[in-house]
């Protein structure tokens, strides 16, 4: 049975074909047939495919051969892996789309006919193109695959095309990704250029012989383009404003599959990674990194979806780190439980939310349980498998695996252990937050009636799998080709803990608002990022009050400016009493001795110092240091400077924006100047 | 077909891919445009056709039938184009869609 592989995307794909492009107008109970029918058929196509690959049909390397390409000089081969990895991942897929495009059908309903046929059609498409990707055993298929999912995303994240805020956070989601995205490609061609083939199989059999200094870069390129599309650190911004999109959405792409197409990818790649160690360890700082600020980030957010997404990019830290360690099975596991606890999370805060006026706020699903308990209880089962809470739930099966390769890792290990098992309680407090708040008594307790098998189904399934699966997280690993790891019974009686007390800080947290509000507050006037103001506070305000105190004595004209400036309440640096010596003698000025009279007028510190010879030498130097060196540094000076740097940006870009003229001629000319320069670069580079 | 004939043929092909570029970047009708655009592709296809008679390979002429098809593809694009700035700006001339002005 796994020539069926092939054709499992096939009935998404037909599915979008029929809805975007039949110009037949289409009742809405047939779209809405046809969008679910077009998803659930994947998983049933699947069904086979698995059972074959569990009989043992699948090992590590086996493709199914789709079609080849004879170019000449070498043979593009499209063909689709059925291996463990793309089993796992596969079969992940298939079900979270089928169970989520069942809830959408409901979820969905009452939206304008042509809205929802958009809708399908481009869930269909992402099904398809996420496929495409997971079991892509080519890089043709898989950047195809992968083009077609980030378009998707933008589509859907835009879906509400009438809201600016949409709009806007589609833009940034697909110019973040597509930055990410010109990165993995030239990585690809790169690795291509050195294997010469395009089949993953046989580019990862060409690495051992590569030369690391190539071996890096390609290394390098691929990880970027992987962490851009998980929204990893430095192209996170992306993944909470994609919130902006219809609930499903973000169950479905910005939680279970989409944004971990890049731990797929270096799931895949895995022996690349190993081949170029300090990539790896990058991967696993920038990991680490995520895991820990998006969980800080999260407990402070006053919304749940953004609470929620912030969350997902913590997570994913999680599986990049794992995959940085070199532990893609761990990760692999991670990534299925993840895939249902938080698409089932999703799911059940937009029944909570829809019965809550339709507001995502924290604060409006207080009273949740009382107005749909079986809503609210799996929220919290959710909630309770992210947390990871010991035994019970399956996210901590996966989540231990995750810290146990943390703390076998090597010399590095019981650090990043640390900071991952802070991230991990961190988890259980933001999590439990919301669960904590929707479970407290509210007074209106009148829920809008909706349900119905369509919701019911896919929350059940999901539930289930959040508890029961975390029995399959052992298998997983195996199947996958990885090795539990066993670490000693302290550091995993202390990864038990560190949910239980997250909960604890969630339960003080919720009763203490306003402690979180002031931790909240001190956290978003941060400014760690504004390299200026760090300048200015570090640097520019320390060196000026020096330079002043030590440059300008009492009486002289500078210092008689400040003065008079200050007595206008302009702030103005460099007076004798921003010195603290000189705030410690400004008492003792009442009564001069004979050392103040001799140094009348003079700051603080050359009275201090002026009683003696050596003294009197260190005062004569530090005076011609200041006069010939520190005056040339004079605050203004600097100030002008770095305001004159900071204003020709504005003049550039004056300059710079009457080059886009907007006309297509000169657009046309451009293009062809650029070509020409191509072509000249590659006749340079190849001239013999 | 000797090597001085190839050359010939090459420069005649830059020469016609050249003429193209030039109108399309020197023009401002739409209509124009899309013309140089379609003499500007007919230089690399007879390129394609001289080098393959010189190497008396048949790939050359089947890379002539594949710049057919997408000259027949990029005009139907450029027309359809061409009516819907006519529609909505009432002018054929391409200066005139300059949103992207910065």
């Amino acid at each position: 049975m796994a020539s069926l592989l092939p054709f499992v995307p096939v009935p998404a794909l037909i599915g979008f074909l029929v809805l975007s492009l039949m110009p037949v107008a289409l009742s809405r109970t047939v779209v809405i047939a046809l969008g679910v029918g077009a998803a659930v058929l994947p998983a049933i196509l699947f069904a086979p495919v698995a059972v074959s690959c569990l009989e043992g049909g699948c090992v590590a390397g086996a493709a199914v051969p789709i079609l080849s390409i004879d170019v000449g000089v070498f043979v593009a081969q499209i063909a689709m892996s059925l291996d463990p990895l793309s089993m796992v991942t596969g079969g992940t897929v298939a079900l979270v789309a089928a169970l989520v495009l069942i809830y959408s059908g409901a979820y969905m309903a009452s939206e304008p006919l042509p809205d929802l046929r958009r809708y399908f059609a481009l869930m269909n498409l992402f099904l398809a193109g996420m496929l495409a990707v997971v079991f892509a055993a080519d890089v043709i298929l898989l950047f195809l695959g992968w083009e077609t999912i980030g378009l998707c995303s933008f589509m859907l994240i835009a879906f509400y095309t009438k809201l600016p805020k949409a709009v806007s956070a589609g833009r940034k989601a697909l110019i973040t990704t597509r930055v990410a995205d010109a990165f993995l490609l030239a990585g690809l061609m790169m690795l291509f250029l050195s294997a010469g083939t395009t089949r993953l199989d046989g580019m990862l059999a060409a690495v051992p012989a590569m030369d690391p200094w190539r071996l890096a870069p390609i290394a390098g390129l691929i990880a970027l383009g992987a962490l851009g599309k998980s929204a990893q650190f430095p192209f996170h911004t992306w993944l909470p404003s994609a919130m902006a999109g219809p609930t499903p959405v973000s169950a479905l792409l910005h939680s279970a599959t989409m944004v971990a197409a890049g731990v797929i990818l270096l799931a895949r790649l895995a022996p690349l990674f190993a081949a170029a160690p300090e990539i790896s360890a990058m991967v696993a700082m920038l990991g680490i990194l995520t895991a820990a600020a998006g969980a800080l980030i999260a407990l402070i957010q006053t919304d749940v979806k953004k609470l929620l997404a912030f969350s997902t990019m913590s997570q994913i830290g999680f599986m990049v780190l794992a995959l940085g360690l070199g532990a893609p099975a761990v990760a692999l596991a991670h990534f299925a439980i993840h895939a249902a606890f938080k698409s089932l999370l999703f799911l059940s805060a937009g029944v909570m939310s829809h019965a809550s006026g339709g507001s995502t706020a924290i604060e409006a699903l207080r009273g949740a349980r009382y107005r749909q308990p079986w809503a609210f209880w799996s929220f919290a089962i959710g909630a309770a498998s992210l947390a990871g809470l010991p035994v019970i739930t399956a996210g901590w099966y996966s989540k231990e695996a995750v810290l146990a390769a943390v703390w076998s890792s090597g010399p590095c290990g019981v650090p990043l252990w640390l900071l991952a098992a802070t991230a991990a309680m961190l988890t259980g407090a933001y999590a439990f937050r919301v669960v904590f708040v929707a479970g407290s008594q509210s007074a209106d307790l009148a829920a809008p009636p909706w349900g119905g098998a369509a919701v019911m189904v896919p929350l059940g399934v999901l539930t289930f799998v959040a508890v029961v699966g975390g029995l399959s997280v052992g298998a997983l690993i195996g199947f996958t080709g990885g090795a539990p790891e066993h670490i000693p019974l302290l550091p995993t009686l202390l990864g038990a803990a560190a949910p239980i007390l997250g909960v604890v800080l969630a339960r003080q947290l919720v009763r203490h608002p306003r402690e979180l509000e002031r931790v909240a507050h001190r956290l978003r006037h941060v400014r760690a990022f504004r390299i200026e103001i760090l300048y200015y506070y570090y640097f520019v305000r320390r060196f000026r009050t020096i330079a002043t105190v030590l440059g300008n004595a009492d009486g002289t004209e500078a210092a008689a400016q400040a003065a008079a400036l200050r007595r206008e309440s302009i702030d103005a640096p460099g007076l004798a009493a921003d010195d603290p010596l000189g705030r410690a003698f400004g008492g003792e000025a009442a009564q001069p001795d004979f050392i103040a009279r001799a140094t009348d007028g003079q700051t603080p510190v050359v009275r201090l110092v002026s009683g003696d010879p050596v003294g009197r030498i260190l005062i004569v130097v530090a005076r011609v240091f200041v006069g010939s060196f520190v005056a040339r540094f004079s605050p203004d000076q600097i100030d002008r400077g770095w305001m004159g740097f900071a204003g020709s940006f504005g003049h550039a870009w004056e300059q710079a924006r009457r080059l886009q003229t907007g006309r297509v001629r000169d657009h046309s000319l451009w293009i062809a100047l650029g070509c020409a320069a191509l072509l000249l670069y590659a006749w340079g580079t190849s001239w013999r | 077909m000797t090597g001085s004939d190839l050359i010939g043929m090459m420069i005649l092909a830059a020469g016609l891919f050249a003429i193209g570029v030039f109108g399309v970047l020197a023009r401002r009708g739409i209509m124009f445009q899309l013309i140089a655009l379609e003499v500007a592709l007919s230089g690399p296809a007879l390129g394609f056709v001289a080098a393959g008679a010189y190497h008396a390979d048949p790939q050359g002429q089947g890379m002539f039938i594949l710049v057919l098809t997408l000259a027949a593809a990029e005009v139907a694009v450029g027309l359809a184009l061409f009516l819907r700035i006519r529609r909505t700006a009432g002018s054929d001339d391409s200066d005139i869609i300059s949103g992207m002005k910065g």
